[in-house]
């Protein structure tokens, strides 16, 4: 029986209902990659903690630093308020100056418990009348609450002899406490505007108080051991009844009217001055340590653009192409890299930064044979695994498994050409820097990570003489990698402002490409060099 | 497992309901994937990466739609994305588009040649056969999922007809002479 039918009707109605049992080892396939998956999965968040907290960090920095800089409104308030409660009484004539004096003045009496609330309030009377003077200058002010308290030291002695060991502990406390608060006021004031006036400098004044005192806990320290030695010898001289001159000795130069009595008082000046010289030694070595630990900090961004010749190979033996290339000589191209950097000083030691940048990479896999398949019907079928070829007529294969055996005569006569595999990637790297040497030329060493986009895909056949013709791209490169980043960078500051910069880096490439042949581990070398302009 | 239960656990990558999911449908999708690959051993690479971008992506299926028609287009895209790129040059005249008609006795020919036969076929002519023939697609469709123009894709599938008739018509003749 025959009939015509129309053929697409034939092939529909037979295989309407066609079903075929693939074989089980597709399953392991698909079982195995999901696994591999899950794998994967679980490395990359890992990546992604990390530039999480490099991310907070900076964030967190950015934020604290405007916070720092925008913000002496809520503390300036809260020393204004303690410096009403507690001395008030003391001189109405300080307050309308509104300077440093009055901001240190009210630290130091906030640490005074009520116990000795009188001892307080005669130091403060006493004080107000050396005060007046020496308004000005923080300098001088140091040396004058030296003076009266001394002075008050001498007066508690004569009323009261009982509670004099309590009272100047007390006093001491409170001395080095202030004294402080003076130091970092004198550092602070170089900085600062020196016309002491109104509420920004008050501003600047307050905050500067606060701050090297948490920075520096370490020195804070250093200065109450050498406070209290130069209290004891302050005490031996006043057992001698030669307080008051010494510490007006000090203020010899400045105070006319102090220097006066202190001349009744000649045979012991030797003594004096060697007090009044380690005073201001000691003030000297204070305030130059933290300046030190400030002044650096002041720039604490930095822009840098850059670029770099950038070297690929690598680490193993093996091809991201076709497993027949395997065992070819691979050569590494030289590409640039270019990019821009922005960095972010934590401390003097540790700069976070991250940045963008392009980075082309090649190699070639050399000793490849290329025949137009349609003459050579026996390895037609011979495809590349990982490329996906947009001429198919050309066939290519790897001379080193070429044989006698296997391949037609014509195979051997043929020139070797090389294939060669061109990658684009945008990178985005986040890196730490550690400063090892920091002078005007500097060293330091570079750690960190990049997260690689793929921009650009080719492959080329290369042959002896030149020709390029690109033959498609690879299917197996993952749209984004990572790679671990080392380096050393040397640089060079040319002023406080503009530094050049050399960086040797390697990176090690992480996850690629998703299958190669063998065991192709890819890497890149790159000397960046740029300008990095601080801000 | 309901059907409903079984896409959940998929979505959070549970291996069993993968499993199940996959055994589920593995035939029939393998011969979607026999009718539009080169061969068999294509064919299963075909399935294989067809389950693994299913399985990548269930959590985009959304239930109002049937799960069997969804994982179907994603195989055959699977298909379409390994041999769309293999170009076919020959270009023919619309005009000598025409329909192919052929004798056919009940039983003729097994679905192993008519598969076989399909399977032979150059990539492009085998993808625009399949779905326009098989899969209802019109021929719009196919030019945007092949990225040709729809010219092309009428001029591909009457080519594919005519290698197909001839085949069966050798075929037969060789059959009939050895029946003789």
């Amino acid at each position: 029986m025959s009939e015509k039918k129309h053929i697409d009707k034939l092939f529909k109605e037979q295989l309407k209902n066609f079903e075929a049992t693939p074989s089980d080892a597709v399953w392991q396939n698909i079982e195995a990659a999901l696994k591999k998956e899950k794998r994967k999965r679980r490395v990359i968040p890992i990546w992604w903690k990390v530039a999480g907290v490099a991310a907070a960090l900076v964030l967190m920095f950015t934020v604290a630093n405007t916070l720092l800089n925008n913000s002496g409104g809520p503390v300036e308030q809260k020393v204004v308020d303690t410096k009403k409660s507690n001395s008030e009484s003391i001189n109405e004539d300080r307050i309308p100056n509104g300077s440093e004096l009055n901001t240190s003045e009210g630290a130091e009496n906030n640490t005074i418990v009520g116990s000795e609330k009188n001892s307080l309030e005669n130091n403060e009377d006493n004080n107000s009348n050396t005060l007046e003077n020496n308004l000005t200058s923080p300098n001088t002010s140091y040396h004058k609450t030296s003076i009266t308290l001394s002075e008050e030291k001498e007066k508690q002695e004569i009323e009261n002899s009982k509670n004099e060991t309590h009272k100047n502990k007390s006093v001491i406390k409170n001395k080095s406490l202030q004294r402080d608060a003076i130091v970092s006021t004198e550092n602070k004031k170089i900085k600062s505007n020196k016309e002491n006036s109104n509420l920004k400098n008050k501003n600047t004044v307050v905050k500067n108080a606060n701050g090297p005192v948490f920075q520096d806990e370490d020195l804070k320290n250093d200065i109450r051991k050498e406070q209290s030695e130069i209290d004891k010898l302050i005490k031996q001289t006043k057992k001698n009844n030669t307080s008051q001159v010494t510490s007006s000795n000090a203020l010899e130069k400045k105070n006319s009217d102090i220097r006066i009595d202190s001349s009744k008082t000649k045979d012991l000046e030797t003594t004096e001055n060697a007090i009044a010289k380690a005073i201001a030694l000691t003030e000297n070595e204070d305030s130059q340590k933290v300046n030190d630990s400030i002044n650096p900090l002041t720039k604490r961004w930095s822009v840098a653009p850059n670029m770099a010749p950038v070297y690929f190979n690598t680490l193993g033996s093996g091809s991201p192409i076709d497993e027949q290339f395997v065992d070819n000589t691979k050569e590494g191209d030289v590409n640039v890299s270019y990019g821009v950097k922005g960095a972010y000083a934590i401390n003097k030691k540790l700069t976070i930064r991250a940045g963008v940048s392009k980075v082309n990479l090649g190699y070639s896999t050399n000793n490849v044979v290329a025949f137009n398949s349609s003459s050579a019907s026996a390895s037609s079928d011979r495809e590349l695994q990982h490329i996906n070829i947009s001429d198919s007529t050309m066939t290519y294969l790897s001379a080193n498994n070429l044989r006698f055996a296997n391949g037609p005569e014509v195979l051997f006569l043929k020139e070797q050409g090389s294939i060669s595999q061109q990658l684009g990637f945008i990178e985005v790297p986040i890196e730490l820097e550690y400063n090892v040497l920091d002078t005007k030329i500097g060293v330091h060493l570079i750690g960190g990570f990049s997260t690689l986009f793929l921009s650009d895909n080719d492959v080329y056949s290369v042959e002896n003489n030149g020709d390029k013709t690109r033959l498609g791209e690879a299917t197996n490169i993952n749209n984004m990698s990572y790679s671990a980043n080392f380096g050393i960078g040397i640089n060079y500051n040319i002023s406080k402002q503009l530094r050049f910069n050399l960086e040797p880096t390697f990176k090690y490439q992480i996850n690629t490409f998703n299958d190669t042949s063998g065991n192709f581990q890819p890497f890149f070398i790159g000397v960046y060099t740029g300008l990095s302009f601080k801000f | 497992m309901s059907l409903d239960q079984l896409i959940e656990r998929c979505k959070h990558n549970d291996a069993q309901a993968q499993s199940q999911l996959y055994k589920r449908y593995a035939s029939k999708l393998f011969s979607v994937c026999l009718k539009y690959s080169r061969n068999y051993v294509e064919a299963q690479d075909n399935l294989q990466d067809a389950y693994l971008t299913i399985f990548k992506k269930i959590g985009q299926f959304k239930s109002q739609g049937s799960l069997e028609g969804w994982m179907k287009r994603i195989t055959i895209n699977t298909a379409l994305q390994r041999y769309r790129s293999a170009g076919v040059f020959d270009i023919i005249n619309e005009d000598q588009i025409e329909d192919v008609y052929v004798d056919v006795e009940d039983d003729d020919m097994s679905i192993d040649y008519l598969l076989n036969i399909i399977q032979e076929l150059p990539d492009r002519y085998r993808l625009v056969f399949n779905l326009y023939a098989l899969d209802d697609y019109s021929h719009k469709e196919i030019a945007e999922m092949l990225t040709i123009s729809t010219g092309t894709s009428k001029s591909n599938l009457a080519r594919a007809r005519t290698i197909l008739k001839e085949k069966i018509k050798h075929y037969k003749a060789s059959h009939n002479s050895q029946s003789i």
